[in-house]
């Protein structure tokens, strides 16, 4: 700290003076910091450097060079342009953090609805198909293993039928006996069946 | 508009209106065109072709950047702080530290003729670093007064002395040997 304000204070009276220029107080400072010879040579330094600018050539610029920075600027492209607009580093940042918070929050919503739907999808599966299926097969294997005894009615024979339908009192069911001889002839007799192959059967 | 300031030019272009902002900045180019081609030319190594170059580049930041300019602060430091810069940029790779090391030995050549202590002069400080060169072209070249120097490093006055006092300490290390 203390060294760098000398170096100000020095670096003051080199551009100012010359060694024997120098008051008193300042001249003793300078000899307290630095050689007579040191600080002619710095001054000697900074005046050449003076002196060579102020006689260094005088540059010109090309004028066509304004009209190509104008000219390039109008040929730029538009997106380009647009592109290059300022954009602050915490708008950039906050337009992330918002993007990301929608598609977080989009997010575990699709989630969730996503597993609800899961869930209600499985209690329809398990009741529609396992449930159904299982009563199904139950009740198929009771009813093979269960007896069923089918009684069925015979037909009377058309012969019959029309044997009873002429006599009522006729039981076809019952078996002719020898002693029913007489009444069958009478009932041929008295029905005029011509046809006698009922009797030889 | 030629009787306004820099700040109240700059201020015209960035609010765009009415079609003057083209005026204003033609007007800021007249004025500092010339002084950024000769800090250019000098911190480059007096290579004059690549300084043009540079002082169109520097219009086109100005141009991209003026969003970034504070109204509140003067233009001139801050026109020069983005010219620093260009250069420290420039000098970062080694490689090109080497070209602009033969282009002065190539240049030397064309101005040992008439002083020969003003030859040796200019070599000296391109052997500086370069900062410290352009600190030297800002004062001595561009004649900025040493508070301007420190709107541009933004630092204090102080601080640009001390600069400058070991800047010259090393030139005359080179001059006097």
């Amino acid at each position: 700290m203390k060294a760098n304000e000398n170096m100000e204070r020095v670096y003051e009276l080199l551009e100012l003076f010359n060694f024997g220029e120098l008051p008193e107080q300042d001249k003793s400072y300078i000899l307290s910091v630095m050689s007579e010879n040191e600080y002619t040579n710095l001054r000697s330094t900074l005046t050449d450097t003076e002196i060579l600018f102020a006689n260094a050539e005088e540059l010109n610029l090309n004028e066509s060079l304004y009209k190509a920075l104008i000219n390039k600027r109008k040929n730029e492209n538009f997106l380009i342009r647009v592109l290059k607009q300022p954009v602050q580093f915490y708008k950039v940042a906050a337009s992330v953090l918002i993007i990301l918070g929608l598609f977080s929050i989009f997010h575990y919503t699709n989630l969730n609805n996503n597993n609800k739907k899961k869930a209600s999808n499985d209690t329809i599966y398990i009741y529609k198909t396992d449930t159904v299926y299982s009563r199904f097969v139950d009740t198929v294997k009771l009813i093979k293993e269960k007896i069923v005894y089918i009684t069925q009615k015979k037909e009377p024979d058309p012969s019959l039928k029309l044997l009873s339908s002429a006599k009522p009192d006729y039981d076809s069911s019952k078996e002719i006996c020898p002693n029913d001889i007489d009444r069958i002839k009478a009932f041929v007799f008295n029905n005029n069946v011509s046809n006698d192959t009922l009797f030889k059967n | 508009m030629q009787f306004l300031s820099d700040e109240q030019l700059i201020k015209i272009y960035q609010n765009n209106k009415d079609g003057q902002s083209q005026i204003a900045l033609g007007i800021l180019y007249e004025r500092y065109a010339k002084q950024m081609l000769n800090f250019f030319y000098f911190s480059l190594h007096y290579d004059y072709g690549k300084a043009q170059d540079f002082v169109q580049d520097l219009f086109v930041r100005i141009i991209e950047k003026n969003h970034t300019f504070d109204r509140n602060k003067n233009f001139k430091p801050w026109v020069y702080r983005i010219a620093s810069n260009m250069c420290k940029n420039e000098f970062r790779s080694i490689k090109v530290i080497q070209k602009y090391a033969d282009h002065v030995i190539y240049t030397s050549e064309h101005f040992i003729s008439d002083n020969e202590t003003e030859n040796m002069l200019r070599i000296c400080i391109n052997k500086l670093s370069q900062e410290k060169r352009s600190l030297i072209i800002l004062r001595f070249k561009l004649k900025l007064s040493i508070k301007e120097i420190g709107e541009i490093y933004e630092c204090t006055e102080g601080t640009i002395k001390s600069r400058l006092y070991y800047a010259t300490k090393e030139l005359s290390k080179f001059y006097k040997g």
